[in-house]
């Protein structure tokens, strides 16, 4: 008797990558959509105008990078088009383009989006062999390269000193919002921030349905905030900043980084494979986001912390190879052991080394922001 | 070899740094201003000329089981001896190029040039090499620092090497000519436009990687065009 | 006995002599020009601040406590002794110049370098903050005055600076 095995993978889900990847951008819809709503309300129509257009912008200039690829790789006609909806560039469009903010000129966005899809994926081998993620890229070149012209209407150049702007402008480590705000204003935005960054409580309702459906991975994102959360924690006890509760949900809440939670650091090309390399590439990144907020000259550290874990993703891959499946009680020790270590150092950094004197942490300007009196 | 055939080889088909990629240090370090780049140029081509020209004298007396020390010891002497030079009389260029003069010492260049060409060749067709690969590498990192001076900073400016304050070439002299023409009350409104619209990050060292990525990217389409070419020349004869 | 233990080692010791010598010839041309180059850019600065003035070193060996607050070089330009000092500040290389007239008051006050963030440089480079001690007399007691909230590395620099300034005036008049 013969038997005859076809190639793996025997088990099959229901998902497609198509599937997926449709869903994820029906999700960057909505809150492309509510973004523009808000900032017609917030401020005036034009700029949700100019939010609709910064979008248009990322999408039209991926797909023309897109088809630029197709016809360079020997692809006539119909197989064009193919690849354009293969490479899912209108995720890593969207995604970029949320990550900016409004008062980005256009011709910017066209250049970041340029050099997201063609440096951060096509060059790597498209869609699927990316080690970097494309939308990080993106605002990171963009953010080092015209850290000037991100501006957000309403605050002058003078509170965006620094480079302000890096995936969030809204940070209070170095820029004092202008007028008050209030607590439901840390969920519904409505202070300075990129375009996708602040109406966070539906980055919440989105959150948790793609965890529930299958789509993001739940490891990732719990972990990556659980270790925001912690040293955050420890930041708030080491400083005496009062209002524990309160300080965390700043941290968590403000800047990019339940943006990135929700909808980078998920990516499922760029983070390692192992649930378990999975947890220890989370936490790292969350240690070198707090790291970068609150012990440089750089006000956010989203993306340039998923880029730094994206280059070590080959390395967790093969520490972890195995791993899952055995010694539990030591899995569970290290990854308690990574949490505190990654928020004991960065309150220990933060307590000797002032990188920056004025937009330093524990400079006592700073902290009159950061206890919160404009919230309350 | 003829002399030719010497010449464009060092020049383009094994030009140093697009086609063996050496000498890649001082190409990524300091091509972020064209002035830098030919300073850089100058020297490599000065030091590459004469160690070449010394070691193919003497390359029928040193044997060969001493030949590397004797090379460096010569290569050092050099590379000091235009560090003295370029301290006196083109101080600028010698604090910007900084440690990366008496660093072509360890050029990979020099040493190839030395082994592979100079130890083997008479002292006319050694010179002639060392001048084209010289010239091949200068022209290479000009070409990277032209890219990213005029997008990084948004012009290019190049001065006398020997006296920093003569201006020899600006391209903000020419946008102002040129906007002089068009608008004379506000004749400086074109380089303003390119100084800010520049992409700062390709001044930075990051932009030294992409630059040279993307130039080594189209010299490879080139080169395996010719040689396509070439060779369906060949078949159809 | 092998030759080559006598030749090679013969070789390689003439190539270095050769080179030891056109090494020598190479840096007693240059010397001098490398030494003369030095000084005019170190008074080049002086100048720009008085110019046209003939300007001498001043004599005299620097106490320890000058030379820990990054004193460096006292010159004469006319009358003026100008002060040059680079200190840690913010960061190594924070370099500025101090002047006192011949009078006994501060008459200059001038930042070369600095790597500390430029929203501080410019603090301490504003015309406000130097009016505080210009001139005033060498002897004056500023206390706190010159520290500025926010630029406190930068700023306590030069007012260390201008103690030890004051000091080493009062010292040689």
């Amino acid at each position: 008797m013969k038997f005859n095995l076809s190639k793996g993978p025997y088990l099959r889900s229901r998902q497609s990558t198509t599937k997926k990847m449709l869903a994820l951008s029906a999700s960057l819809l909505i809150v492309w959509i509510a973004s523009i709503v808000s900032h017609s309300l917030v401020y005036e129509f034009y700029y949700g105008m100019m939010a609709f257009l910064i979008g248009l912008t990322s999408l039209v200039t991926t797909f023309l990078v897109d088809i630029l690829m197709a016809f360079s790789k020997g692809k006539r006609g119909k197989e064009i088009f193919k690849f354009t909806l293969k490479s899912y560039s209108y995720v890593t469009a969207l995604i970029f383009a949320l990550c900016l903010p409004v008062g980005t000129p256009l011709y910017v966005v066209a250049i970041g989006a340029i050099v997201g899809t063609l440096i951060g994926k096509h060059l790597f081998g498209g869609f699927g062999f990316n080690i970097f993620n494309p939308a990080a890229i993106g605002r990171v070149f963009v953010g080092l390269s015209f850290a000037t012209k991100l501006t957000v209407p309403n605050v002058s150049m003078y509170d965006l000193s620094a480079g302000a702007t890096v995936t969030g402008a809204a940070n209070w480590t170095n820029i004092k919002l202008p007028g008050s705000y209030m607590f439901k204003d840390l969920f519904l935005g409505g202070y300075p921030s990129a375009l996708g960054e602040s109406f966070t409580i539906l980055l919440l309702i989105i959150g948790l349905f793609l965890i529930i459906t299958g789509i993001a991975n739940w490891r990732l994102m719990v972990t990556y905030l659980l270790t925001i959360s912690l040293t955050a924690l420890g930041l708030s006890f080491a400083f005496n900043t009062g209002n524990e509760i309160f300080y965390v949900l700043k941290h968590v809440l403000t800047g990019g980084i339940l943006f990135g939670t929700v909808f980078m650091i998920t990516d499922p090309v760029t983070a390692p494979k192992d649930p378990y390399g999975k947890i220890l590439y989370a936490i790292g990144a969350g240690f070198l986001t707090m790291l970068i907020r609150v012990n440089s000259s750089y006000p956010e550290g989203m993306a340039f912390s998923l880029l730094i874990m994206n280059i070590l993703v080959p390395t967790i891959d093969s520490l972890v190879r195995g791993v899952t499946s055995r010694k539990t009680w030591l899995k569970y020790s290290l990854i308690t052991s990574f949490l505190v270590i990654s928020c004991l150092l960065n309150v220990v950094i933060a307590k000797n080394i002032t990188f920056n004197e004025g937009t330093a942490y524990v400079n006592s300007e700073a902290n009159i922001v950061l206890r919160g009196d404009t919230y309350e | 070899m003829n002399k030719r055939e010497i010449v464009k080889n060092g020049l383009f088909k094994t030009n140093p740094l697009f086609i063996l990629l050496l000498g890649m240090c001082p190409a990524l370090a300091i091509t972020n201003k064209v002035d830098n780049a030919i300073g850089m140029g100058i020297a490599v081509i000065f030091v590459l000329v004469l160690s070449n020209v010394v070691i193919s004298l003497i390359r029928k007396i040193v044997p060969s089981e001493i030949r590397i020390p004797v090379f460096i010891v010569i290569i050092a002497t050099f590379v000091t001896c235009i560090s003295l030079l370029m301290q006196a009389y083109a101080y600028n260029i010698f604090v910007s190029l900084g440690i990366f003069l008496p660093l072509i010492t360890v050029n990979c260049i020099i040493y190839g040039r030395a082994e592979a060409f100079a130890s083997k060749n008479n002292v006319l067709d050694s010179a002639i090499d060392a001048l084209a690969s010289g010239g091949g590498f200068a022209m290479a990192i000009i070409m990277v620092s032209v890219v990213r001076e005029l997008l990084g900073t948004g012009h290019i400016i190049i001065t006398n090497l020997f006296n920093s304050d003569m201006v020899l070439f600006s391209t903000i002299n020419m946008w102002n000519w040129l906007g002089n023409l068009i608008n004379p009350s506000n004749h400086t409104f074109i380089s303003d436009f390119f100084s800010k619209h520049s992409i700062s990050i390709l001044v930075e060292p990051v932009g030294a990687f992409l630059v040279l990525g993307f130039l080594i990217a189209i010299v490879n389409v080139i080169v395996n065009k010719t040689k396509l070419r070439k060779e369906s020349a060949g078949v159809s004869k | 006995m092998n030759k080559r233990v006598i030749t090679y080692p013969l070789i390689l010791g003439s190539v270095v002599l050769l080179s030891t010598f056109l090494l020598a010839f190479v840096y007693n041309i240059t010397k001098p020009i490398i030494e003369e180059n030095a000084i005019i850019r170190e008074n080049q600065v002086v100048l720009d601040l008085f110019p046209g003035a003939e300007i001498k070193v001043v004599e005299g060996e620097l106490t320890k406590d000058e030379k820990d607050a990054g004193l460096t070089s006292v010159v004469k330009a006319d009358d003026n002794y100008v002060y040059t000092f680079n200190t840690k500040g913010f960061k190594e290389g924070f370099v500025f110049l101090i002047a006192i007239d011949g009078e006994g008051n501060f008459n200059a006050f001038h930042i070369v370098s600095s790597m500390d963030t430029p929203g501080h440089v410019d603090n301490v480079r504003s015309k406000n903050y130097s009016d505080i001690f210009i001139d005033k007399s060498y002897d004056t007691e500023f206390g706190d005055n010159l520290i500025i909230t926010g630029s406190t590395y930068t700023s306590g620099a030069v007012a260390d600076a201008v103690k030890i300034a004051g000091q080493h005036y009062g010292r040689i008049k």
